[in-house]
């Protein structure tokens, strides 16, 4: 079709629609991401015994240790990451979301997706924007309840109790230079509020250390489009063994929880040789976090 | 001062009715307009057809959406005078081209411009608010992608996925209606 002939069909556009979009901008910023205020980093790394209490980025960490044996006998947690999220307006997802709410009850519905692009599309929201993972290669398949052979490396759960959408949760993962990066991100909505303050306060612990396990490695790390993360490693508090060759970044932005894990990939390997490349996983870790983008909300 | 307001001036041929429509809407139809023209100069002489031409059309026009009325008015202006004047603004022409591509191909190219951009109208009623507020703004209004992503307080790649998506469904849309090959 020659270009001209699209202009000469653009001019007779409904004005309607013209107008609309004109319009548009003020809605759209719903939902969008806000730079968290700037909080002075206390970092303390606790070693078994002591007390730590620190709060970077809104992501706080807690050692539940000898004030709280029964909730170590109970739970198996030797530190807790508390984050703080918000409960966002059922009216902040889209509509073709939370209609689900009159079908689905009391059930987690999954949905696979080709990019984080379209996930935000269905979800009515922006959720991330990370020009790191838009170049990396798919990971490994997520998954899932009722993917009947679908395969994704994109999830997006939403989790429906008798009133209707409680919560969100999306994931991905990608493959950098090796390492496995696994993202993931989780939203309330505000029917979450009455749950959660039912039980007591929002759940603690993101990421938790299992009995016998301690954080070896703590660090508040900003990223260079200033994203500030909680970057944490664990280890078997008996042994010294590392449980996992993996690191954790948590973050908070404007109440939605942010995670990313970052480990090693390799194609064949066995407990016994599975290799141990630290350096370079924790520098995969943070170029990701470094690919974070957002902006002020208008 | 309202739409209604506004056309009611044209309907009682008050002189208020120019001076009041270039208050209200003279930057938003300057926008438009230099976006297609590219020059100032030529902005200015569009402008002062338009305001004639609203003049002369109002009554018996009492357009329902006056605004977006105003603006068609004024990018088929602008669109006459730049192919007297022969040049090519970017970012029009190419997000012309980029749907020209996508689209290309049999009866459409036969349709009246009226026709399909009817069509167009019909199909865009039928998509997500921001999928249709974002094709309009790289389309009609002729943002570059990263103008009209950041006015959807949008990604660049969202928006990229988006166009290009919507690119496809109204090929498909065009194919069921016959309209494509």
């Amino acid at each position: 079709m020659k270009q001209e002939h699209m202009m000469e069909a653009m001019n007779h556009i409904d004005p309607a629609l013209v107008e609309g979009a004109d319009r548009c901008g003020g809605e759209a910023r719903r939902g969008k991401w806000r730079k968290p205020a700037l909080i002075a980093a206390c970092l303390c790394l606790a070693l078994a015994g002591t007390a730590l209490a620190a709060e970077l980025a809104g992501v706080r960490i807690a050692w539940t240790g000898p004030d709280s044996e029964d909730w170590l006998k109970e739970n198996g947690v030797a530190y807790t990451v508390e984050n703080e999220l918000a409960y966002f307006p059922l009216d902040s997802f889209s509509e073709e979301i939370t209609a689900l709410s009159s079908e689905v009850q009391d059930k987690t519905v999954s949905w696979p997706f080709a990019s984080w692009d379209a996930l935000e599309e269905y979800l009515g929201r922006n959720v991330l924007d990370n020009l790191t993972l838009e170049e990396a290669a798919r990971g490994p398949d997520i998954t899932f309840q009722g993917s009947r052979g679908k395969r994704t490396n994109i999830l997006l759960m939403a989790h429906f109790n008798e009133q209707g959408l409680v919560c969100v949760t999306a994931k991905s993962n990608h493959l950098i230079d090796g390492i496995q990066i696994g993202t993931g991100a989780q939203l309330y909505t505000e029917l979450m509020r009455a749950s959660v303050e039912a039980r007591g306060g929002q759940d603690p612990g993101l990421v938790t250390a299992n009995e016998g396990e301690e954080f070896s490695f703590v660090e508040a790390y900003t990223a260079a489009g200033g994203v500030e993360a909680t970057i944490t490693q664990k280890i078997d508090a008996g042994s010294g063994i590392k449980e996992t060759y993996a690191y954790y970044a948590h973050f908070n932005v404007n109440g939605v929880g942010f995670h990313v894990t970052a480990e090693c990939y390799p194609v064949d390997y066995t407990p016994e040789t599975l290799p141990d490349d630290p350096v370079h996983t924790l520098s995969v870790l943070k170029e990701v976090l470094d690919g974070f983008v957002f902006e002020p909300a208008a | 001062m309202t739409d209604r307001e506004l056309t009611d001036l044209y309907f009682a041929r008050s002189e208020r009715a120019v001076e009041a429509t270039q208050a209200v809407y003279g930057a938003y139809c300057r926008a438009i307009a230099l976006r297609i023209l590219g020059s100032e100069e030529d902005t200015e002489e569009c402008l002062a057809d338009v305001w004639l031409r609203v003049w002369n059309a109002v009554p018996p026009e009492r357009p329902e959406h006056f605004k977006g009325w105003l603006a068609v008015v004024t990018r088929n202006q602008a669109l006459t005078l730049r192919r007297g004047r022969a040049r090519q603004p970017q970012t029009v022409d190419s997000a012309a081209l980029e749907l020209a591509v996508d689209l290309g191909g049999g009866p459409a190219e036969e349709l009246e411009g009226k026709e399909l951009g009817r069509l167009i109208s019909d199909f865009l009623y039928g998509q997500p608010e921001a999928s249709r507020n974002l094709f309009l703004r790289r389309y009609w209004y002729g943002d570059t992608v990263e103008e009209a992503a950041r006015r959807l307080g949008w990604s660049v790649g969202r928006a990229k996925s988006t166009l290009h998506r919507m690119r496809k469904k109204l090929r498909a849309y065009l194919q069921k209606e016959e309209y494509l090959t």
